[in-house]
Formats: structure tokens, C-alpha cells, sequence
């Protein structure tokens, strides 16, 4: 008899438990987040095991810091920092990694003629924007630093994958780069894993894989007059969508708002009259330099510029909240 | 100035029994969660110290705030606990000191209901601080519950007071032994 | 000291009154209920996550780390947390949370989940 209970617990058990594997291989979503590259990172999931899931998010996020490690201009132990101290005095050798960031910048440095410019790493050390030490620097100290910048004062040579810098004082920014490619070589990872349907969030720059059960993602356009609200709605599958804004780091002083990306010409906050601007394309990278490149330039230089570029699409507002887009995009304005 | 021994030793006395009032709190569950909200029973020493009068001085009471708050952060390795109980600690101690002052003849539970607000006030502020203020909505609770923990310690503390007369005033400081 | 002064019960009818109305504020702010609800969720006092609860078909779990875990899960609408490495677990113990204005908070890890009402079913917002 108690054999026979015993049996019957046991089955029973068993039933219970094979119970919570059927409803664990069922699709579900799997989100994780995690700080880097000065931002929160979240990465989504969806219609895989957890088992699955989890080890793509170890891998992705394995992948994030390493890039946070070659590319970092805040973290003063990372490679480029190294570069930056001592590209002046000798060539540098450096990784394949950090060459084909640089290469990649200086291309579309040279494409956007300095709109996006990966050298004016000493005028975003002077204002110090998102620091504690934010100031609107001296005229002399502005000249200065953009006397040293200069996408043409950076030399790389394939060859021996070397960089050299033609002025003392130039500094590399990969801020409006670094997070794209992070976010392209994330998804890479995620891909590699078998994901086959996924969102990435890098800090507003989003890049997705697939599409969600058949229909395209949802990605919110971020409202540049309220902060944390959305104005228009993008419909994308596997798609990037970055977007620069200069409602997204700035200071105040005497009543004037200073935001982060610069003008390589002035070496202010660039005032194009664009508050907003969206790039939509395959890789995240591509699409964060030319949003800040589009948010510099301004609409009509950028409307110009964006024939030249196939297969990318925008997204640009102006100070009145005007929307000014390429054709091929599905935006709902909701405001 | 001549060290008082009997004073030096009741003061780490006092120390040490809200210390271990504290520890014993921290083991008893409550049944509404709310960041910020405590029994508050460690209040019992520093309540009752109030009320001595004698030889004892603000600053004394003071003293034994602080060691414990700070011999508690030392047991509990958590210095963002200490920033709570300090800066709530603080608060009732400023009420209560206060409403001392102001109504010569407030009752022990009604001085106690009043650091004891108070108390949860000053933690809330310190989370809405670390967090957001969206935390204040847990403010109605938290009076609530003040109001409860208060009544409970400032009771405690009067049946104290009203059952052991000599034994207070002994402590109290008039020099006179126990009979 | 009289516990039965004149003053002193003047302050315990004060006290009774402020219980009563912040015992009735408590009971209306828990009731408060909001409609296609969405959840924010704060980290150090940033906004890192929109979900749109009422958008949720099968139920998932979020998990963030930084200077310490939360594992949020996020259900058909409702969210809450369900293991988290901090001392207090406040956020665990306040359960699930769906509409309302109750947060959860975890406040070692500095975590804040707040419901708002509205949504556009968002996936992600650029910004």
C-alpha cells in the first residue's frame, strides 16, 4: 500500500514538473539590463527558451564591455585613451577593433565634410557637457581646441593598422560612434546565438532583429519638448533607429541651454535649427554619425545630403516640432 | 570638572539597551510595506531620557543617539541604513526636543507620537531623495503608522515613569539611592 | 505631568483626527485606478524602460543588474519584483502592482517602478 502511494507521489511529481517545461519552452520575452558605455544597455528577447535566451544575453553583454574597453573616452584606461595621450609622439599600433572604428569615423567625417567629426574630442573635453565641470569655455581656450581638431589631422595606415595625430592637442570622440557599433556588433552576437527576434536599447540608440510574431517593432520617437514622452511612432523590422537631440545632454547658464553635439565649425552646440533628428538603416553605427552629421547640418544641407545615401532613411524636427522625412518610412506623428 | 561615574556609566548603558532594542526591531515584520517605516521602538531610550530632567542634558542625549546610530550601522555593514536611521533619528529628536520646550506639559505619548511622525517623515525624505518623489505617496501610511509605533513607545515609556517613581528619580540624578 | 490635562487632550484629539485622515488618504490613494496602464521603471533616478502592461501577452521576466539585482516580472497588466539581492526586499514584498499609484521601490538598489495611464505600446523609444 505505501509502496503504491509512494508511486502515485512520485507520478504526480513528475506530472507537476514536466508541466513547468512545457510552459518554459513556450515563446516568452526575456529583457536585461545593464550599464555601459556611460548608458543604460537593454536588450529584449522574444520566442526563445530561457536557457537559450540567457546565454545569448551573457554573450551579447560579454561583447558590450569588451567594446567599452577599447572605445571609451571616459573610461582613462581603455585603448582609445591611450591613443589620445600618445598618437602626438609616435605612430600607435592598435586593435583591429578600435582601427576599424577610427577608419569608419574618419569616413564619414570626410563624407558629412566635418558635420559629424570624430576629432573634436578637445572641444567636448572643454565644455565638459554631461560632467560635473559643464562651462562655457574662454574664446582663446575654444580656438585653441578647435585649431587642434580636424578630421584631417588624423592619419591612420591600413597597413600596419597604425594612427597618428598632426596636432598636439587632438583628442578622438567616438561618443557619437562607439554606441552604434556596440549596438551592430550586439546584435551580431545575438544573431550568432540563433535570436531571431529582438530589441536593443543602447540609451535611446535602438537597433531590432526580425520583427515581433510578424509585425514590425514599435519604436517611440523621443518628444524633444517633454523629455520621456513620445511624439511620432516608427514601424521598423531588423532595422537601426538613432536618433540625436539636444534635448538629451545640455546645461544651463545664464538662461542660454548648451546640448552636446558640437559644430565643428564654431566649436558651439551646433544651432541648425534642428532640435531632433532620426536616422533609420540597417546598421546602428552608420546611423549615429549621420544623425548627428543630419542634426548638424541642418534640414535643408541634410534634405540635400540624404539623396546621396542610399537605403537610409530620416526623421528631422525642427524648433516649431515640424517633421520633415524621407518617403519610405511608416511614422505615425502622435502629437 | 569631575567625571560623574555613576552619569558615564548609565549613558553607555542607555547606549547599549536602545542598540540591542534596535537589533530586536529589526527582526519583527511589519505588516504594511512601506519604504521608511519603522517600529521606531529604539526611540524608547532616547524618549526616556527625555522626560529625566536632573542631570541630564540635551547633549546627552545627543551622545546616545549617536552611538547607537553609528554602533548599529557598524553591526549592519550598511551605510545607507545609516543615513536612515540617522536622518529620521535626528528628526524625532529635533521634534521631540522641541515640543519639550514648547508645551511644558505634553504627556510622554504625546511627545513620543510626534518624534515618531516625525521619524518616518525624515526617512521619507531621505528615500524621495535617493529615489524619486514619488515616494511621498507613502506618506499617509507612514504618519499612520507613526502615529501607531508612537503611541505604543510613548505608553511604554509612561507606565515606566509611573511605576517606578524612585527608581527614575535615582537615575534622574538627585543623589539619592533606592530605598 | 497629567497624561489627562486639558492640553494633553486637545493633542490626542489632534492625533486622532490626523490618523483618521491619513488612515482615509492611504485607503483613497491605494484605489486610485488608471486604465491601459503603463510602467515606468527607474534606475538611479533615470528612466530606463516603458512597458505598456496592458500590451503584454505573455508574461516575462526583466532582470537588471547593476550595483545590485532586481528580477523583475512583467505579466498581462501587472509588473512586479520578484527576487532582488537587497536587505529590505520592500519591492518584493509589495507584490505585484498593475494600476494605482503605489510604486515599487527598491531603495539600496535605487529601482523605482511607477504606473502611469495611457499607452502606445511601445517597444522602444529613441531618443
Amino acid at each position: 500500500m505505501k509502496v503504491k502511494i509512494l508511486i502515485l507521489a512520485v507520478a504526480t511529481l513528475l506530472f507537476v514538473l514536466s508541466g513547468c517545461d512545457a510552459s518554459d519552452s513556450s515563446p516568452a520575452s526575456f529583457t536585461r539590463t545593464e550599464f555601459a558605455l556611460g548608458t543604460f544597455v537593454t536588450v529584449r528577447i522574444d520566442g526563445t527558451s530561457g536557457k537559450d535566451a540567457n546565454q545569448a544575453l551573457d554573450g551579447t553583454f560579454a561583447r558590450l564591455s569588451e567594446i567599452e574597453l577599447t572605445a571609451s573616452t571616459k573610461n582613462h584606461g581603455s585603448e582609445l585613451s591611450y591613443v589620445n595621450q600618445n598618437a602626438y609622439e609616435r605612430g600607435i599600433t592598435v586593435s583591429e577593433e578600435l582601427f576599424f572604428l577610427l577608419e569608419s569615423g574618419l569616413f564619414y567625417s570626410a563624407l558629412t565634410d566635418g558635420a559629424f567629426d570624430i576629432t573634436l574630442g578637445s572641444v567636448v573635453e572643454l565644455w565638459g557637457i554631461g560632467t560635473d565641470n559643464a562651462r562655457v569655455p574662454a574664446p582663446d581656450e575654444l580656438a585653441e581646441a578647435l585649431e587642434n581638431s580636424g578630421f584631417e589631422n588624423l592619419l591612420l595606415s591600413a597597413e600596419n593598422r597604425t594612427v597618428r595625430f598632426l596636432k598636439e592637442g587632438l583628442k578622438i570622440d567616438l561618443g557619437a560612434l562607439a554606441k552604434g557599433y556596440a549596438a551592430d556588433e550586439m546584435k551580431r552576437v545575438l544573431l550568432e546565438n540563433g535570436v531571431t527576434s529582438a530589441v536593443l536599447n543602447l540609451g535611446g540608440d535602438i537597433i531590432t532583429i526580425g520583427d515581433k510574431n510578424g509585425e514590425d517593432w514599435l519604436i517611440g520617437l523621443a518628444d524633444p519638448l517633454a523629455p520621456g514622452e513620445s511624439c511620432a511612432i516608427l514601424r521598423v523590422s531588423g532595422l537601426a533607429v538613432v536618433t540625436s537631440g539636444n534635448y538629451e545632454r545640455y546645461f544651463m547658464h545664464e538662461g542660454a541651454r548648451y546640448h552636446h553635439v558640437f559644430d565643428s565649425q564654431t566649436g558651439f552646440p551646433a544651432e541648425s535649427g534642428v532640435v531632433s533628428s532620426t536616422i533609420i538603416t540597417d546598421s546602428a553605427m552608420i546611423a549615429d554619425a549621420l544623425s548627428t552629421a543630419f542634426f548638424v547640418m541642418g534640414i535643408e544641407r541634410a534634405v540635400e545630403f540624404a539623396v546621396s545615401i542610399p537605403d537610409t532613411d530620416y526623421v528631422l524636427i525642427d524648433g516649431g516640432m515640424n517633421f520633415m522625412c524621407s518617403e519610405n518610412i511608416n511614422l505615425e506623428i502622435i502629437k | 570638572m569631575r567625571t560623574n561615574v555613576r552619569k558615564l556609566s548609565l549613558t553607555a548603558l542607555f547606549a547599549v539597551i536602545a542598540l540591542i532594542i534596535f537589533i530586536v526591531e529589526a527582526q519583527i515584520p511589519l505588516p504594511v510595506n512601506a519604504p521608511g517605516l519603522k517600529l521606531g521602538l529604539a526611540n524608547i531610550i532616547i524618549l526616556f531620557m527625555l522626560f529625566l530632567g536632573g542631570m541630564w542634558k540635551t547633549q546627552d542625549i545627543f551622545m546616545v543617539f549617536l552611538v547607537r546610530v553609528l554602533l548599529a550601522a557598524l553591526i549592519t555593514g550598511n551605510a545607507q541604513a545609516l543615513l536612515f536611521s540617522f536622518t529620521g533619528g535626528l528628526f524625532a529628536l529635533l521634534v521631540m526636543l522641541s515640543m519639550r520646550t514648547a508645551f511644558k506639559g505634553a504627556a510622554i505619548p504625546v511627545v513620543s507620537v510626534a518624534g515618531a511622525i516625525a521619524h518616518n517623515a525624515g526617512q521619507i525624505t531621505v528615500a524621495a531623495l535617493i529615489t524619486s518623489a514619488g515616494v511621498f505617496v507613502y506618506l499617509p501610511a507612514l504618519v499612520a503608522g507613526g502615529i501607531i509605533s508612537g503611541l505604543l513607545t510613548g505608553f511604554a515609556v509612561y507606565f515606566i515613569y509611573k511605576a517606578h517613581p524612585k527608581f527614575i528619580s535615582y537615575i534622574g540624578g538627585m543623589n539619592n539611592d533606592i530605598r | 505631568m497629567k497624561l489627562l490635562s486639558k492640553q494633553n487632550i486637545v493633542f490626542f484629539c489632534i492625533i486622532g483626527v490626523i490618523f483618521v485622515v491619513s488612515v482615509i488618504v492611504w485607503l483613497v490613494v491605494s484605489d486610485i485606478q488608471t486604465e491601459n496602464t503603463t510602467a515606468l521603471v527607474y534606475k538611479n533616478g533615470v528612466l530606463i524602460e516603458t512597458i505598456s502592461l496592458s500590451a503584454v501577452e505573455t508574461e516575462y521576466e526583466y532582470a537588471i543588474n547593476d550595483d545590485g539585482v532586481n528580477v523583475i516580472l512583467v505579466k498581462s497588466g501587472e509588473i512586479g519584483v520578484i527576487s532582488a539581492d537587497c536587505p529590505t526586499q520592500i519591492c518584493v514584498n509589495t507584490g505585484f502592482i498593475g494600476s494605482g499609484v503605489i510604486p515599487i521601490i527598491c531603495i539600496p538598489n535605487r529601482l523605482e517602478i511607477r504606473i502611469v495611464g495611457g499607452s502606445h505600446e511601445l517597444d522602444a523609444v529613441a531618443g
